[in-house]
């Protein structure tokens, strides 16, 4: 009981050597290499976060790009097909004129061909007619002699013809 | 304190006889041994042979078996520089002498044969200097172990018992050196010096609770070593951060210069007490401790030898319930006082450096 | 049993007195703290571990007075 109160040089002196080696020992092999790599760590982590959060912010930033192109290229397209529409209402609408126009066109074209052969034929049944009063008229000459009377009958008929 | 009037008496005889043969010695230790044969106790000397546990011994022992006898290194200033294998074999080299109790333990202090005066500086390995550097090997194994775990791969996450050491390094370097310390460059250089002495008085106070272990921090000259190095961490960390002038202005206290005579003496001591107190409460929380358990158990012994075989027995169940309590309280105290050592270090520093520091903005 | 002894077992008792008293109020007086403000917990357990310490290392130098007063009567 009595020692317990005993400072004894010896084991202050051996307590002052162990623990100053075991120091010396400790921070070479022990806390270098460990607070070594737990900051090595540490900033790794930091790094790391920081890396990734900047990788976020650029992520999102090219989400809303894309948002923001995604969305003008369907505005571009409504637009487009918008004007396909357009376009394609003019095409039809001028294939329709065209036609329309080329329609009339035959169309008075061959009126003017019947217009023309009715012509034609009316000169054809003209001459025709007139050769056969002509005949006729040589037949009634021959056989009948009322000169006078005959005359007036080719002429009021001449007359008439044209005018159909 | 009959035991210690036995012992005191012994040594009385032996240093009448300033050179006993080994016959002699083992002669005497006869006739103690069969005086003080099995179970021949007295129930006044059980306490002060259990609590003899607790000292310094000269050989290593696990509960009652010697282990061996520890080698002697004897500086004098008369006969020189000597090492010996073993006190026994000091003794019977017959240059110096030194008590053996009935159990054939030698027991200091050593002395000259020629004129049986005391040696001039025992520094003779001790049983406590084996226990430190039990614990300062299996600091080390742990640290080196992990330390290479680090140096191969830095950055990978820790794995086991890496977890848990890492846990106690980020602890004492967030929790207890940087806001204690204050300055960041002083705390940097330091945390190494407190990750150790945390370390060896919290594995110290450990192994002292290890059944048959002996706890070096229970010994005054060990916690006053500990004490020393920090007092100079202290001082020295105070004086590179404020500079040797303003370290002296700091012996003033900031009081007007006419009160130097007083307030010179009071900050010295105050310089020496801190250290002092560190020493007392470590050395004091362990042995106290020790000593209530070691009383605890002794009551089983002291009522038997007093009262007979049925009280012994009767009261073992209250005394082993009490101990178990006190043990789990040691398991406690052991954590807390190497906390509140390395705190207090590191709350002594800071307090160092953080008024110089004050100084220094105020001029 | 001399009177030294008596007077050291004495002295020690009321040293524990006085320092479970003081620990006491501190405690008391940190688990108000705790209560009103717990976001400072960290804190207030570092300063009263710190405190109950010092507290503790008073009433330890005299138990240790007390030891001396038995061990070298």
């Amino acid at each position: 009981m009595d020692k317990i109160m005993d400072i004894e040089p010896g084991l202050m002196i051996w307590t002052l050597f162990s623990f100053l080696i075991f120091l010396a020992i400790l921070i070479k092999f022990g806390t270098k290499p460990l607070l070594n790599g737990l900051t090595a760590r540490e900033n790794r982590i930091k790094e790391a976060i920081e890396n990734a959060d900047k990788a976020n912010e650029k992520a999102q930033k090219i989400l809303k790009e894309t948002d923001d192109k995604l969305s003008t290229a369907q505005i571009e397209m409504a637009e487009i097909v918008r004007k396909g529409k357009v376009q394609a209402e003019e095409l039809i609408k001028k294939a329709a004129d065209e036609a329309d126009k080329v329609k009339k066109q035959k169309v008075d074209e061959a009126i003017r061909e019947i217009e023309r052969n009715k012509e034609i034929a009316i000169k054809q049944l003209r001459t025709e007619v007139a050769s056969l009063v002509v005949a006729a008229t040589e037949k009634i000459l021959d056989e009948t002699l009322d000169k006078e009377k005959h005359y007036k009958m080719v002429e009021s008929y001449i007359e008439k013809l044209p005018s159909n | 304190m009959a035991g210690n009037n036995i012992y005191y008496n012994q040594s009385t005889e032996h240093g009448n006889n300033p050179s006993p043969t080994t016959n002699q010695v083992q002669a005497n230790q006869h006739v103690v041994n069969s005086a003080h044969g099995h179970g021949q106790l007295a129930p006044g000397d059980v306490f002060p042979t259990l609590l003899s546990s607790l000292g310094n011994h000269r050989h290593i022992s696990f509960f009652n078996a010697d282990i061996s006898e520890l080698p002697v290194i004897i500086y004098d200033s008369k006969v020189g520089f000597h090492t010996y294998a073993s006190s026994s074999s000091m003794v019977n080299q017959k240059l110096f002498t030194m008590h053996q109790d009935a159990y054939g333990h030698f027991h200091p202090p050593i002395r000259r044969a020629s004129d049986n005066q005391p040696v001039s500086m025992d520094l003779s390995v001790t049983s406590l200097v084996v226990f430190e550097w039990i614990a300062i090997i299996v600091v080390l194994f742990l640290f080196g172990w992990v330390g290479r775990k680090y140096k191969k791969n830095p950055t990978k996450a820790p794995s086991g018992f890496q977890n848990a050491l890492e846990f106690l390094v980020v602890f004492l370097r967030n929790d207890i050196v940087y806001p204690n310390v204050g300055s960041v460059k002083s705390a940097k250089t330091l945390l190494p010096y407190f990750i150790g002495l945390f370390c060896f008085i919290f594995t110290c106070n450990l192994i002292g609770l290890i059944p048959g272990g002996h706890t070096a921090t229970g010994a005054l000259a060990v916690t006053g070593a500990l004490a020393i190095i920090a007092y100079f961490v202290i001082n020295i960390t105070a004086i590179k951060e404020a500079g040797i002038g303003n370290w002296l202005k700091h012996l003033l206290g900031g009081a007007p210069i006419w009160l130097c005579p007083i307030m010179i003496p009071i900050e010295i001591i105050s310089m020496f007490v801190k250290p002092f107190a560190l020493t007392i409460r470590l050395f004091a929380n362990m042995t106290a401790g020790h000593v209530v358990l070691l009383s605890l158990i002794g009551l089983i012994f002291f009522f038997k030898l007093s009262n007979g075989m049925g009280v012994g027995l009767a009261i073992t169940p209250i005394s082993v319930g009490f101990s178990i309590f006190m043990y789990l309280l040691e398991l406690l105290v052991a954590l807390l006082q190497a906390y509140i050592f390395t705190t207090l270090t590191a709350v002594f520093v800071g307090l160092a450096i953080g008024e110089h520091a004050h100084e220094e903005h105020a001029h | 049993m001399d009177l030294g002894t008596l007077g050291a077992g004495l002295g020690a008792g009321i040293t524990v007195l006085g320092a479970g008293l003081g620990i006491g109020r501190l405690a008391a007086a940190a688990l108000e703290a705790l209560a009103r403000q717990p976001e400072v917990a960290g804190d207030a357990r570092t300063t009263m571990i710190i405190a109950a310490a010092l507290i503790e290392g008073v009433a330890l130098f005299s138990c240790v007075i007390c030891m001396l007063l038995v061990v070298m009567k």
